[in-house]
């Protein structure tokens, strides 16, 4: 269908891309760049299109923020109701794809804590531009900002923005309760004017996001037994990571970053955001304060040793990342793809050697949806099955197609409910595949536990190098202790002055050299007297165990670190070994499974062109 | 070491703090679904995790159990994201323990809300939505008693949002006296789950990107009726 804009130039509708509350967006053909949003209720009310024509007309240095329309349009050449309006292509993925764990791994593989502070950055400037213009967003959230892989974004939506145009204002009527600050909580939206301290409160919960894992700053864990829903919470002004609440109604939630892994600056924004007191005129942090903290927080970012994919603020007493992995067994940035997992020269310690080995899992893969594509394939496929052999003229005639229709139809029922069974039958084969290879997979997850287990152990004494070294230590206790018994003041039966002259000239002296060997190759020393002697060498044996108090410190003890530090290689070496036979798996499992999802696409498409035709059959009956 | 190794870690509470939409389906798999009605609810079930599964928002904030009644109640399928659930192929079997299915149902829920709560994860209003063509066999024991409190209750704390929904030759009757007061069974056209799961799917989208207790837009029920919340 052509629709017109306000130069009368005629633009072809694609098709669809999204759908919202307010209309639909297209595509534009042979205009990649722009796309087009379509309004359901048309005409516009007056008030509508009046905000629609000011939006065009705002300053041109808005657009690198913001997605402003260009023109209005209509059904015909020079209308005067409008559909819609003509709107630049914003690519990029919605900001909630980036400050959630899950969103980041699929859709920013490469962005590390860096690139979610720059991204944190650029939204505070967008903001600076959008309130330095008069404009206040009003309905911010989570799907209303685009980010690209450059960590630049802009903001969609701006239909509902609330702008000033020529002493007009035009308010923006709705909002979202996750992001509406405590004062408009419960406050009919409608014809209210807001303010720039209104967004400041979103912009404030989107960096919060951003800088911490995807926690919201307004959940956590209730103290007490009823659950405080997020809106609630916000009313509240319940930010569970404030170290010193007025009246604590939810504790910082486990496996989140502690609040002073950012700089004390920072941390006072948010307090300034989000405490009691920030629903008064301006309260809240600026973009432009935003702005100035970010920049610093990204000049002083470290690299933590034991992953070099874990960037934190470096005054933060340890790695934030390094800290969920332990308690959560989450790793929240993974080495990017492509990546060594331990780069030479980066020395990891045991300890994230003993956080990674523990974190392993296996997990079954999911099919996802069959493309758009596999779809309308399938369909066409089937609409050819019938006609192609049919001469076109034949085919137009209504009589003879709706015979072969209703034949068709016939026969697409009686298929359809095997294609279903086809489509039921792939989840047994999937977890089929992945028992298979999860079988491969245990013993290797047992080992890396066991590795991880010997790896926390080293340097306490039940690790393998401490027992070894005790052990030395020991004997050594107990040659000496043996070596000061003499033999010529023992007090044995038996034992008179010649044989001690014996014992004497075979240098048999000490308890020590009392050895059965030894005394087996004396000349007339009989079993009797040999018993008699290797008894006296235990009865000190036995003196010695009695007094024996192993070490207590052996740490700076060189032997010891050497044998520590040969285990811990040992140890590592294994480690390392583990990851990567898991990964093996890992990536045998995955490329079976790709097979099968293909099939399974295959089988999904054809149930579904199936329904589908029958359906469209079916109507045309 | 002799810890065990768990067979999947649950990382989904740490690894997505989104806020959460738990829906626990109740699926009547008794032995008059046999035939067409089971089929088409099997499909139904399928388009309706693929439909969850494909919208970024909801398949992060949604989480989904399924609850069979039938020769005895099966948790089907325990609450996870509609990405990593793999929809189980039912077959039509045995009695209509409605009011046992609710009460199990109900429980999953508690203990869902639980982690929930131990992951210090925020959660909206938790749907339960159940499917019947029969009357419940157990309408004279405690679990229907207890069925019908746990509802009622939990409707009227706004804890929880009930729907029933009567397939074919269903006892309304009966099932309005477990579903609130204000929100009636309503009855499904033909054995059109397809339309059904379309609309729960859609329904389940704007709460998920609402707030729990603001009134939620749920879309008209194109040709069963009207649903106010
Ligand atoms: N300029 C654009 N470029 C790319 N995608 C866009 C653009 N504008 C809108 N979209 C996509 O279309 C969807 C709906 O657009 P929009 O939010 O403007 O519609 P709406 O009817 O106002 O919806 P809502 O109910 O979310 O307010 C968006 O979520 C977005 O993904």
């Amino acid at each position: 269908m052509p629709v017109f804009d306000e130069t009368g130039r005629a633009w072809e509708l694609g098709p669809k891309i999204a759908a919202g509350g307010e209309g639909v967006v297209h595509q534009l053909l042979h205009a990649p760049e722009y796309c087009a949003k379509i309004y359901h209720s048309t005409p516009l009310s007056a008030l509508k299109q009046a905000k629609l024509k000011a939006l065009c007309g705002l300053p041109k240095e808005l657009r690198g923020n913001l997605a402003l329309p260009l023109s209005l349009i209509f059904s015909q050449r020079g209308g005067s109701q409008a559909l819609g309006v003509i709107l630049p292509f914003i690519q990029g993925h919605d900001i909630f794809e980036l400050y959630n764990p899950q969103g980041r791994r699929e859709h920013f593989q490469k962005a590390d804590f860096a690139f979610l502070v720059a991204a944190a950055r650029n939204l505070s400037i967008a903001f600076k531009v959008l309130h330095e213009n008069g404009i206040v967003m009003g309905d911010v959230n989570e799907q209303n900002i685009k980010v690209r892989p450059d960590a630049t974004l802009s903001l969609i939506d701006c239909d509902s923005f609330q702008i000033e145009h020529h002493g007009q204002r035009y308010t923006c009527n709705v909002g979202t309760p996750l992001w509406t600050p405590p004062e408009l909580q419960g406050v009919s939206l409608s014809e209210l004017e807001r303010t720039p301290n209104h967004d400041a409160f979103g912009l404030a919960q989107l960096i919060f996001l951003l800088l911490f894992a995807g926690r919201y700053p307004f959940a956590g864990k209730p103290l007490n037994s009823e659950p405080l829903p997020p809106e609630a919470a916000i009313a509240k002004f319940a930010f569970a990571f404030d170290p010193t609440p007025k009246e604590r109604l939810l504790e910082p939630p486990p496996a989140a970053p502690p609040f002073d892994s950012l700089p004390p600056s920072l941390r006072n924004l948010f307090l300034r955001a989000f405490r009691r007191g920030s629903e008064l005129p301006s309260a809240r942090p600026s973009p432009t304060e935003w702005i100035t903290e970010l920049q610093a927080l990204g000049g002083s970012l470290t690299r933590c040793p034991s992953w070099p994919a874990h960037l934190h603020w470096k005054g933060s007493a340890a790695c934030p990342w390094c800290g969920i992995l332990q308690t959560a067994r989450v790793e929240l940035f993974p080495a990017p793809p492509g990546t060594p997992s331990n780069p030479e020269g980066a020395p990891a310690s045991h300890g994230a050697w003993v956080d990674r080995l523990l974190a392993l899992s296996f997990e079954p893969l999911q099919f996802g949806p069959p493309s758009a594509a596999m779809q309308t394939a399938a369909v066409n496929a089937l609409e050819l099955e019938v006609t192609s052999w049919m001469p076109g003229f034949l085919r137009r005639i209504p009589f003879v197609q709706r015979n072969i229709n209703a034949s068709h139809l016939n026969e697409l029922k009686s298929r359809v409910s095997q294609a279903n069974q086809t489509v039921g039958s792939f989840s047994n084969q999937a977890s089929t595949l992945f028992l298979q290879h999860f079988a491969q997979a245990q013993p290797l997850l047992k080992s890396a536990h066991d590795t991880a287990g010997k790896l926390k152990s080293i340097g306490t004494p039940s690790s393998k190098a401490v027992a070894q070294v005790l052990a030395r230590h020991q004997l050594r206790e107990l040659q000496e202790h043996l070596e000061r018994q003499l033999l010529h003041r023992a007090q044995v039966a038996g034992l008179g002055q010649s044989r001690r002259a014996t014992l004497q000239s075979y240098q048999i002296i000490t308890a020590w050299d009392v050895t059965e060997a030894a005394l087996l190759a004396l000349p007339g020393f009989g079993m009797t007297l040999t018993r008699k002697l290797l008894d006296w060498r235990k009865l000190h044996e036995r003196d010695f165990q009695l007094s024996y108090r192993p070490p207590t410190a052996i740490q700076g003890n060189a032997t010891f670190t050497a044998a520590v530090q040969k285990e811990a290689d040992e140890l590592v070496t294994n480690a390392k070994r583990l990851l990567s036979q898991i990964n093996e798996v890992k990536s045998r499992y995955a490329s079976s499974f790709a097979t099968l999802q293909a099939a399974y696409h295959d089988a999904y498409a054809k149930w579904t062109a199936l329904e589908t035709r029958i359906k469209q059959l079916s109507a045309m009956m | 070491m002799d810890e065990q190794i768990p067979f999947f870690h649950n990382v989904q509470l740490a690894d997505n703090p989104e806020p959460r939409c738990p829906c626990v389906v109740v699926l009547d798999i008794s032995t008059s679904m046999s035939g067409d009605a089971i089929e088409a609810l099997n499909r139904g079930v399928r388009q309706f995790i693929q439909e969850l599964s494909t919208d970024s928002l909801a398949s992060r904030r949604v989480e989904v159990a399924i609850v069979t009644f039938g020769s005895s109640v099966q948790l089907a399928a325990d609450f996870t994201s509609p990405r990593s659930l793999l929809p189980p192929h039912f077959k039509a079997e045995g009695a209509t323990p409605m009011g046992e299915a609710v009460v199990r149902a109900y429980s999953v829920l508690q203990s869902r809300k639980e982690e929930y709560r131990r992951a210090g994860l925020s959660y909206f209003r938790p749907w339960m939505f159940l499917l019947t063509d029969g009357a419940p066999t157990d309408a004279h024991s405690k679990h229907w008693k207890d069925a019908v409190r746990l509802v009622h209750e939990g409707e009227a704390n706004r804890h929880l949002l009930f729907f029933g929904v009567a397939v074919n030759e269903a006892d309304q009757a009966v099932l309005n006296t477990l579903c609130p007061p204000k929100r009636p069974s309503l009855k499904l056209k033909g054995l059109q789950f397809g339309e059904l799961f379309s609309w729960l799917t859609a329904s389940l989208k704007s709460a998920s990107a609402s707030a729990p207790g603001s009134a939620i837009a749920l879309p008209p029920t194109n040709g069963w009726a009207t649903i106010e919340v």
